[in-house]
């Protein structure tokens, strides 16, 4: 690696006192530049990035779930939704781990499978072969979840990714509940799971049941090619070139064509035309809302915590103050008495904006948090007349969970 | 099983494709981040050793770094600024959070006793060179935390006085302004030692 050889602000200085500092200080640069990552760890750390990029699969950007950014031009909230397609990661210890449970796993709502919430569906429907069976359907106060698989019909082709990408779920007063995101798994051997949550902050009235239609306009999904493709392949992917409409029954295909590595060289993407309605009844089942209403100023910028809603599978805070006209990224840390935020097992955070609250996100079960809770928020944005980035905060919230 | 293709390791980092050129191949090239992880590995692990009580920690933290800057790379914007000083700034973050959460307070040793050589020196090399670290570790013991970080950013992680200020939410020319203070500072402490 070159080394900078700029090492004193003041260039032309030739104090004797100076340059002794300044080549104490490079002569413990490079004994500290002689040391490398132990190798027991670099093989660990190498294994677990590339586990974490074999769960990832970028098929379009638009899909990823921004954890701490909101950009000017977005001042709505987020249709976020995290594509994260399972494939083989590690050997026989997945094997017997369904589709199902690991797309619930990794949003965070595992507990619905092992504590068995929600309601059973195990409704299909078919179009062009392509059979989508809504597994399980759950609704809280924060969210409502889908869970559904895709079985392709039986060809040579190998198809993955499966998915209802443009999902939409109303309720019975016609009312569209936003995407917030899915996660999608995919192993040859078993059909592609989806688990898919919509923002359910606009139910109210704590009903005991509510009535959806969840409609499916159609399903992508990525297909092996066995020849070379006749176009040259895309670098980046480029956008999606599929149409959003065709016949029922139909199917579409991209003809942007990708390598995708060795074990795919040749793919392509492919659209299934619907559309496909289930209407599906389903418990509410509720959380707990603590209004916080306090108020912490930093740095010339007062916020309010306004509230937080703690649900089975995810815990909401609600925060008002920021302005929504500046471009910053925001972070914000939940923590209580010996845990936090991070030690949820398959728990992501999200940030967005919305209705001029700044709502953080933890997917996960705090239900069993009782106590003294901490929130703390963290910002960087750059006004319009600073052309650097600035610091905003801490913004620290001290509240008791009952 | 779907295999997953692997990540290759062997980058040259002084001649191989710029970091928004990687950055921008990620989404479709997992491989890609297997070169930015190459390019930086090094150069964070040094910053973390400096900022944890053990080997074990900085390695640790090593992977929560790049496994948060790999989970958030759609997030890193050019125009705010090079990878470097984004990447940088993960790693602060995780320090800090990694000593609030384990221990109340976390020496910082710059050259920690075991990156310290065992060398086969002659003596008045190995005079010379434990004369200077015990001059540097004297002076480290009087400077507060942001003050041992900025030396830390230039002296061994090599960063640009524009990188640090990125990194640590400055301006460049405060960065540098900084810089000059603290120099000048440990220089008047130098002498008066003398």
């Amino acid at each position: 690696m070159k080394i900078s050889k700029d090492r004193c602000p003041e260039k032309g200085d030739s104090d004797i006192d100076l340059e002794v500092i300044v080549n104490d200080l490079d002569h413990m640069g490079q004994l500290c530049r002689s040391a490398i990552v132990p190798p027991q760890h670099e093989a660990r750390v190498v294994r677990a990035l590339r586990e974490r990029a074999a769960e990832r699969s970028w098929q379009d950007t638009s899909r990823w779930l921004p954890r701490h950014l909101f950009a000017r031009h977005r001042p709505l909230a987020l249709a976020a939704a995290v594509v994260v397609s399972l494939v083989a990661i590690v050997g026989g210890a997945y094997a017997t781990v369904s589709t199902l449970s690991r797309v619930s796993k990794m949003s965070g709502a595992d507990n619905i499978l092992t504590q068995n919430l929600g309601t059973h569906v195990n409704r299909s429907h078919t179009m062009a072969g392509y059979t989508v069976t809504v597994k399980r359907v759950y609704v809280d106060s924060n969210r409502v979840l889908i869970a559904y698989t895709i079985h392709p019909p039986a060809t040579r082709k190998r198809q993955w990714n499966l998915a209802a990408d443009n999902l939409k779920v109303t309720t019975a007063s016609g009312v569209a509940l936003p995407n917030r995101g899915y996660v999608n798994a995919s192993e040859i051997g078993q059909p592609d799971a989806t688990l898919q949550w919509f923002d359910a902050a606009s139910v109210t009235g704590d009903p005991k049941e509510l009535h959806l239609r969840l409609t499916v306009p159609w399903i992508d999904g990525m297909e092996h090619l066995p020849a070379p493709p006749t176009s040259q392949p895309s670098a980046t992917g480029g956008p999606h070139g599929l149409p959003t409409s065709g016949l029922y029954g139909s199917i579409a295909t991209d003809p942007a064509n990708r390598p995708n590595g060795v074990q795919d060289p040749y793919m392509h993407d492919f659209r299934v035309f619907g559309p496909l309605s289930f209407d599906i009844t389903v418990p509410f089942e509720g959380g707990r809302e603590v209004d916080v209403h306090q108020q912490v100023r930093a740095g010339g910028t007062t916020l309010t915590l306004e509230r937080v809603v703690i649900s089975p599978t995810e815990t909401r805070a609600y925060v008002s103050g920021f302005n929504s006209k500046q471009s910053h990224s925001v972070e914000g840390n939940l923590s209580g008495d010996g845990w936090t935020d991070e030690d949820i097992d398959g728990g992501s955070t999200g940030v967005w904006y919305s209705n001029g609250m700044t709502v953080f996100s933890y997917l996960g079960s705090f239900m069993n948090k009782h106590g003294a809770w901490t929130l703390t928020v963290k910002s960087t944005f750059t006004a319009n007349e600073t052309p650097n980035p600035v610091s905003g905060g801490p913004w620290t919230f001290h509240f008791t969970v009952p | 099983m779907r295999e997953v293709h692997g990540m290759a390791l062997s980058i040259d980092r002084d001649h191989g494709p710029d970091d928004a050129a990687l950055i921008q191949a990620v989404p479709v090239d997992p491989a890609a981040f297997a070169a930015l992880y190459a390019r930086y590995r090094d150069r964070v692990y040094w910053y973390l050793r400096t900022r944890t009580a053990s080997t074990d920690d900085a390695a640790d933290l090593l992977q929560q770094v790049f496994l948060q800057a790999l989970d958030r790379i759609d997030q890193y914007k050019p125009k705010q600024g090079p990878f470097v000083a984004w990447l940088f700034g993960i790693a602060r973050h995780a320090a800090s959070n990694h000593n609030r959460r384990r221990r109340p307070t976390v020496p910082w040793d710059l050259v920690p006793e075991v990156l310290r050589p065992i060398s086969d020196d002659d003596p008045e090399s190995q005079a010379l060179h434990n004369e200077s670290l015990a001059r540097l570790s004297d002076v480290f013991a009087s400077l507060d935390a942001d003050k041992r970080e900025l030396l830390v950013l230039r002296y061994i992680v090599d960063l640009s006085f524009a990188e640090i200020g990125l990194t640590v939410g400055k301006s460049e020319a405060a960065a540098r302004q900084q810089m000059s203070r603290l120099l000048r500072s440990l220089k008047e402490q130098h002498r008066e030692d003398l």
